[in-house]
């Protein structure tokens, strides 16, 4: 019998298989990566019918959040503006805008602008903003520097899992109620003696319960003469642990998530009902 | 080893309570509810080669079909839509409030609906409203609770069935051509000075439609006004006026007044109920009081006595601490025997020795308690009736007491028989009919409203497509009181505002508006009116419709008003009433009354009396394509979809029936009706009950096909007791005429075939608890001398100290964290009053408003698959059977040895107990969940994730309390009502699996509550405490607390969904780490214990006992509320 095939081929159905296995193995990753909660759309940026820019608006104008989300606060839902908010000033400044179009056609029509839907939380998860911004945790925490993007696009997974991450650790993420929507707010932006001269009078707290917040967290044996220790003591303590200059963000949300009793829900029925 | 905890078998002596009659028996069919949950299919594979085969198709399918989803892999596209101009008020996401009425019988119900964004989702009762209101102990108390139809109503507003077009003669027209039908009646009435015109409206006061009604005379002053409602208050009106020989009374009951009540045949705790009448009695009702936060048992002077004469069991009823069951037509007969004891002038009964041995001490009490006494009469028993016992309420010192004498604003209006033979007769030629009842389906048949639709020119205005407007000249689709203005007067006559929650979803027209149109040049409905470009926001504002002036004008023209009337109005409409607008009160005496004539009563099952009365859920079958209120088990029956020929266990068996659910021919008079048979247990003997409403054969699809129409039984001289019925047993299938010819809505070939073995889908054998001791009562002077009775009742009088089946503390993964510690702020508790609850089911259909619980249809709570998440068992017990023999083997009985003819029905009670799921806090059900899907919550709650649940049922089957629901199907999608058809084969909709057609996507879903899960198949769901009401007080609660560290809730701050709705309030729930919250003092009341508490579930909803009021005196007196006492 004659020899239909070369001798090379005898290798062939093994690089078949192996050629298939990597092709399968590469599906195979960039499936599950498709679906790791890692991914997420992170970075969707889809267009939007109104070619509206959160940076001139808020970069360059300095308009509170608040001006269009004016439910964010008392909702969970935070609201898109209705086409009226933008007539507010459209009617007077770029009357005549090629990019404001839909705007003045909805407005004259009386039907909605239909915006596309950026982040999304499953129907059967609620999510609630008023809880979250009213307690120390920033639009930025979540969305992203929104008052730096021409086009809003996604900017966190905003997973089951990354919502724990902050669950179990809140400290992580939250700051003092006057700083939710100065987005350029840093930790160390506060100063010790500030910081905690405000908490103390806001909230009531003495410099002993204070100091053991932070000897409970570092599991430091507790201070003597507790009834005389005043801020002196606090401020010495903090800067022996945390280091001399400036405040870290572990020591301001701890210290709020002490004063606020913050105790973000773990349980499913907190998301999900 | 497996420790397994047998129930103990039960003792000599002890007595027994059951829910079926199958269970007092012991039937196999009982033993198989109760030993598996779900006992039809679905729940095995079989070993047969058939089934495996079965098997391999039907995962063969499910594999296929899982293709479909991959194409979908791509995240769609969605968009956010505001609103172009904000709304006032609204905040999308949170609810608003407005405060409205349901107008009725009895006086409105004030309400309060919950909208978002524009959809009314909810109703309850308005707290702030004066009938709502009254003094307990000195205190002054209010209540959000209705009757069940209440929170049933707003899903009519969403039935896709409601009429949506102008019918003329039944075919589809144009609203141009009814409005131009219109403009051509009023010229021409106004020519003929309203010659001919007659118009037809239903039961209620509304002081904008009496005064339009009123304009209306003035300019057709020719015109005639009639009134007709299938059950209304004529006999009342006539009773009252016969009486005081004034018709401009009305008696309004004041029970929170009344210690001792007899009620004859008045169902006034259920549909019979005038104003709030629930919570009067449920305050008086209460077997001790708060007084410090100590319980002090009340003295059986203090708490009220409830003595009932009735045919069949009501709620009323089964409240009752005496009870006589006489045939309807012989409760005129006790009436005459209370009056002659009374001595009412003239007045002699021949009474048997039964009745006479049960008036003679129950008249005795009530004399005692003169002024303190009260008898109220059911709107069904004849005019005289009420005459009599106006009297009667007279020498008991009633009047300005018991009862307060108000001087209503009704008008008067002529009958329907007056209509009718006005149109007969051709003086009457136009008809215009906006009364929400059906006359061609309902109205006495003698009356042949079909013949009087076609004489004259009949303009119908209605909520449903019903039979009258397939017939009319013209039907004009209606609205839902959610969709109008109006107002209406409550029982008290508070002026109450029917306001709209949103605009007619279907282009319904209202009855204001159509008066309106009748009056003047005026549009049917209000059409947007286009805003203009340069309008500036916040100057725009839409032109109020005419109905909005036309009740406005009333309110400021014709009501008194103290102060600033603008004031006024916008109070009004906040609130929802006119404060101070009740009637004025009279003085009435010298009560007029003659015995009344009574029939003999039914002797024997040859002559057999029929009572006709209005069903507990489709009411007069205006609630029939309501799929909440057919599928809520009847109080009573347990029944649903259908309705019954109601008897006694010993008529029943006398007239040889042997199951249930036989069908009777019932006949008398040349008139039949053909019914399944069901016993009912405390039923008078030789009388049969059937519900009318139901067998609608133009009505929407739920409702198609349910029950037989009893009305077309009914003739104008037996409006609601027919005697001298006979009853036969079908016994083949039964072609029947059907008595309405109408056309297009015949069956095919004019018949209808009858069934002669009919499955009734009765619930009361569903999900049963085996267990004795479950629902506990006893007698108040049993509770004042030793008040813990209730914790020491069956096994619970002797659990061992180290029982339980879990650990008892603690889990492993917060280490030794107790369960009722992990959060301590809050920790959520409920409990149940059993003394006070009705059975009457308002907390079950609030509950599937509340958390989108979907209908399963008949076929599937036949295999016991209903899903509502509270389950209202009903418990009769026979004081008097006493077990007798020592039994051997396990849940033996001896009714199982002797027969069902020792019970003695005289002697029946009735027990309810809602059971949902009691939250444990060492729950079974989430020890055997393999993937965490039910867990413990830090609040203390057992809740489901339902997208990790993956349908094992593990959790069902171990819940000891059977609270757990499994959805079969995907119920919230796919429409369990439908059958479909494949040649050679007929089967469920749910059944054709993703083929099957879907839930009217539109309109349907806009009533679900937008903050609940929408649960799909193969998801297990249950009670969550209103879970997301919860949620959202803690939130409301963070947001407020800010920047300080007040995150937990005041006293009393949320209240569950059956809570809310539960007219009685025997639903409390709190939280238990405030100490202030109210739910810890009824669950420190002495009343207070754990269902089976032995097992150590340690669950979070309590019950208290219920403590009946027993006149030692009565017949059988000693033994009412007896039954817990022997178990154990």
């Amino acid at each position: 019998m004659p020899n239909f095939f070369p001798r090379w081929t005898n290798l062939l159905p093994i690089q078949i298989g192996i050629a298939l296995m990597m092709m399968g193995s590469a599906v195979t990753a960039g499936l599950w990566y498709y679906f790791t909660p890692k991914y997420t759309r992170v970075g969707y940026q889809p267009a939007q019918p109104v070619p509206f820019s959160h940076k001139i608006h808020v970069e360059q104008h300095g308009m509170d959040c608040r001006y269009c989300h004016s439910f964010v606060e008392k909702s969970g839902h935070s609201n898109l503006p209705s086409t009226a908010t933008c007539m507010n000033c459209h009617k007077h400044i770029k009357k005549d805008s090629p990019k404001l179009a839909p705007v003045r056609e909805s407005w004259k029509t009386g039907k909605p602008i239909e915006w596309v839907n950026i982040h999304e939380v499953p129907d059967y998860a609620y999510f609630n903003h008023s809880v979250h911004v009213n307690r120390g945790v920033s639009c930025v925490e979540c969305h992203g520097r929104v008052d730096t993007m021409e086009v809003v696009y996604q900017d966190q997974p905003q997973s089951m899992s990354w919502c724990l991450d902050c669950h179990r650790a809140p400290e992580k993420n939250i700051r003092p109620v006057d700083e939710l929507l100065n987005f350029d707010w840093k930790a160390s932006d506060e100063t010790r003696d500030e910081f905690y001269s405000e908490i103390m009078e806001r909230n009531g707290k003495t410099a002993d319960q204070l100091i053991s917040v932070i000897e409970s967290d570092q599991k430091l044996r507790p201070m003597e003469n507790r009834s005389q220790l005043g801020k002196e003591d606090l401020i010495r303590l903090s800067e022996q642990v945390y280091g001399k200059g400036e405040m870290t963000q572990e020591e301001v949300g701890l210290q709020l998530k002490e004063a606020w009793n913050v105790n973000p829900p773990l349980s499913c029925s907190a998301c999900h009902r | 080893m497996k420790r397994i905890i047998h129930h103990p078998k039960p003792a000599k002596g002890e007595k027994r309570r059951w829910r079926s009659l199958g269970e007092l028996k012991d039937t196999p069919k009982f033993r198989e509810w109760l030993g598996r949950e779900f006992p039809a299919g679905a729940s095995e594979v079989g070993d047969t080669e058939s089934s495996r085969r079965n098997f391999m198709k039907l995962m063969g399918a499910s594999t296929a079909l899982a293709g479909f989803g991959v194409a979908g892999c791509r995240r769609p596209e969605k968009y956010l839509v505001p609103y172009t101009r904000a709304v006032e008020w609204v905040i999308p996401g949170k609810g608003l409030y407005y405060a409205t009425a349901m107008p009725g019988l009895g006086g409105c119900t004030p309400v309060v609906a919950t909208t978002y964004e524009g959809r009314p989702v909810a109703l309850k009762g308005n707290a702030l409203h004066p009938v709502n209101q009254i003094e307990v102990d000195g205190g002054a108390k209010s209540s959000s609770g209705t009757n069940h139809f209440v929170p049933a109503a707003v899903l009519n507003l969403y039935d896709p069935d409601r009429s949506r077009d102008v019918l003329a003669k039944g075919e589809i027209s144009t609203k141009e051509a009814l409005h131009a039908g219109l403009e051509a009646l009023r010229t021409e009435m106004a020519a003929a000075q309203g010659k001919g015109l007659a118009l037809l409206v239903g039961e209620g006061v509304s002081p904008t439609r009496d005064r339009l009604l009123s304009e209306l005379t003035v300019k057709f002053p020719q015109a005639k006004l009639f009134r007709y409602e299938a059950f209304n208050n004529d006999n009342v009106r006539a009773g009252v006026k016969a009486a005081f020989g004034r018709d401009d009374l009305s008696l309004v009951p004041r029970l929170d007044q009344a210690t001792r009540v007899l009620s004859l045949d008045s169902n006034f705790l259920g549909l019979d109920s005038v104003g709030n009448a629930a919570l009067g009695f449920s305050s008086a009702r209460r077997a001790d009081r708060l007084v410090n936060g100590e319980w002090q048992q009340r003295s059986s002077d203090e708490m009220n006595r409830l003595y009932v004469v009735e045919p069949a069991f009501t709620v009323t009823g089964s409240v009752a601490d005496h009870r006589l069951r006489v045939a309807g037509s012989q409760v005129a007969r006790v009436a005459a025997a209370v009056a002659q004891q009374l001595g009412v002038d003239g007045v002699t009964a021949e009474v048997d020795e039964r009745i006479a041995a049960w008036v003679k001490p129950a008249v005795d009490d009530l004399l005692a308690a003169a002024g303190k006494a009260v008898v109220l009469a059911g709107p069904q028993q004849p005019a005289e009736v009420h005459a009599l016992v106006a009297a009667i309420n007279e020498k008991l010192g009633a009047y300005g007491k018991t009862i307060s004498v108000v001087q209503s604003s009704e008008r008067a209006f002529g009958s329907l028989a007056e209509l009718r033979d006005g149109v007969n007769s051709g003086a009457i030629t136009t008809v215009i009919s906006t009364t929400p009842a059906d006359p061609v389906y309902d109205a006495p048949n003698d009356y042949r409203w079909n013949e009087v639709v076609e004489k004259a020119t009949y303009i119908q205005l209605g909520f449903n497509r019903n039979h009258t407007a397939v017939l009319a000249d013209w039907h004009v689709p209606g609205t839902h009181f959610l969709e109008e203005w109006s107002d209406a007067r409550a029982a008290d006559g508070t002026y109450s505002v029917v306001q709209p929650m949103v605009n007619p979803l279907l282009g319904g027209v209202s009855e204001v508006n159509l008066l309106l149109k009748l009056l003047q040049e005026a549009p049917l409905t209000e059409e947007e009116a286009p805003v203009s470009e340069d309008v500036i926001v916040g100057e725009e504002k839409a032109a109020p419709g005419a109905d909005y002036e036309a009740v406005r004008e009333t309110f400021l023209n014709t009501l008194t008003i103290s102060g600033d009337k603008e004031t006024a109005w916008n109070h009004s409409l906040r609130d929802g009433f006119l404060a101070n607008s009740a009637y004025a009160t009279a003085t009435v005496t010298g009560a007029k009354a003659e015995a009344p004539e009574v029939a003999a009563a039914p002797s024997g099952i040859d002559a057999l009396e029929v009572r006709f009365v209005p069903d507990n859920r489709v009411y007069d079958g205006r609630y029939i394509n309501n799929g909440w209120l057919q599928e809520s088990p009847d109080p009573i029956t347990k029944l649903t979809w259908d309705n019954a020929a109601l008897m006694s266990v010993k008529t029943f068996n006398e007239l040889g029936l042997k199951e249930d659910g036989q069908r009777v021919k019932l006949a008398f008079n040349g008139r039949e009706g053909f019914f399944p048979a069901l016993q009912a247990p405390g039923h008078a003997d030789n009388c049969v009950t059937v519900s009318v409403g139901y067998g609608q054969r133009v009505c929407g699809r739920v409702g198609y096909g349910t029950g037989f129409d009893a009305f077309r039984m009914r003739t104008s001289v037996t409006p609601y007791t027919a005697s001298d019925a006979t009853l036969e047993i079908l016994t083949s299938d039964e072609d029947v005429n059907p008595a309405l010819p109408i056309a297009n809505h015949a069956p095919k070939d004019g018949k209808l075939i009858i069934d002669k073995w009919s499955e009734l889908a009765l619930t009361q054998e569903h999900n049963n608890m085996e267990g004795r001791g479950l629902v506990r009562d006893g007698g108040l002077e049993d509770y004042r001398k030793e008040p813990e009775f209730a914790q020491t009742v069956g096994m619970d009088s002797h659990i061992p100290e180290n029982q339980h089946f879990y650990k008892p503390q603690g889990r492993s993964s917060t280490g030794s964290v107790p369960y009722n510690e992990l959060d301590p702020n809050h920790q959520w508790g409920m409990t149940i009053d059993l003394n006070t609850c009705l059975g009457c089911t308002s907390c079950q259909v609030a509950c599937q408003a509340e958390n989108n619980i979907p209908i399963v249809g008949k076929d599937q709570v036949l295999r016991g698959r209903e899903m509502a998440w509270i389950r209202m068992d009903r418990y009769f017990t026979d004081p008097t059977l006493v077990m007798e023999s020592d039994p051997t083997n396990h849940q033996h009985s001896d009714v199982k040895s002797r027969g069902v003819e020792i019970l003695d029905e005289d002697a029946l009670e009735i027990l309810p107990q809602p059971v949902a799921c009691q939250q444990c806090e060492a729950a079974p059900c989430e020890a055997v969940c393999p993937v965490n899907a039910t867990v413990h919550s830090d609040d203390g709650l057992n809740v489901m994730a339902y997208n990790r649940c993956i349908g094992t049922r593990y959790c069902a089957n171990n819940c000891p309390y059977k609270a757990r629901r499994f959805n079969f199907f995907d119920y919230n999608k796919r429409n369990p009502i439908v059958t479909k058809k494949i040649p050679g084969l007929e089967f469920n909709n749910l059944y054709a699996g993703p083929l099957g057609e879907r839930h009217d996507q539109g309109i349907g879903n806009l009533q679900k509550n937008p903050n609940v899960t929408i649960r799909m198949r193969g998801v297990m769901e249950k009670c969550t405490y209103c879970l997301q009401r919860l949620e959202a007080a803690k939130i409301g609660q963070k947001v407020e607390a800010r920047d300080s560290d007040k995150v937990k809730l005041g006293k009393d701050a949320v209240k569950t969904a059956c809570q809310e709705s539960c007219p009685v309030d025997a639903i409390q729930f709190g939280n238990i780490k405030n100490e202030e919250d109210l739910v810890n003092r009824f669950k420190e009341s002495p009343r207070s214990y754990d269902l089976l508490k032995y097992v150590n579930t340690r669950p979070r909803t309590s019950y208290l006992a219920r403590i009946k009021n027993p006149n030692l005196k009565m017949p059988g007196g000693v033994e009412v509320g007896t039954t817990s006492k022997h178990i154990h």
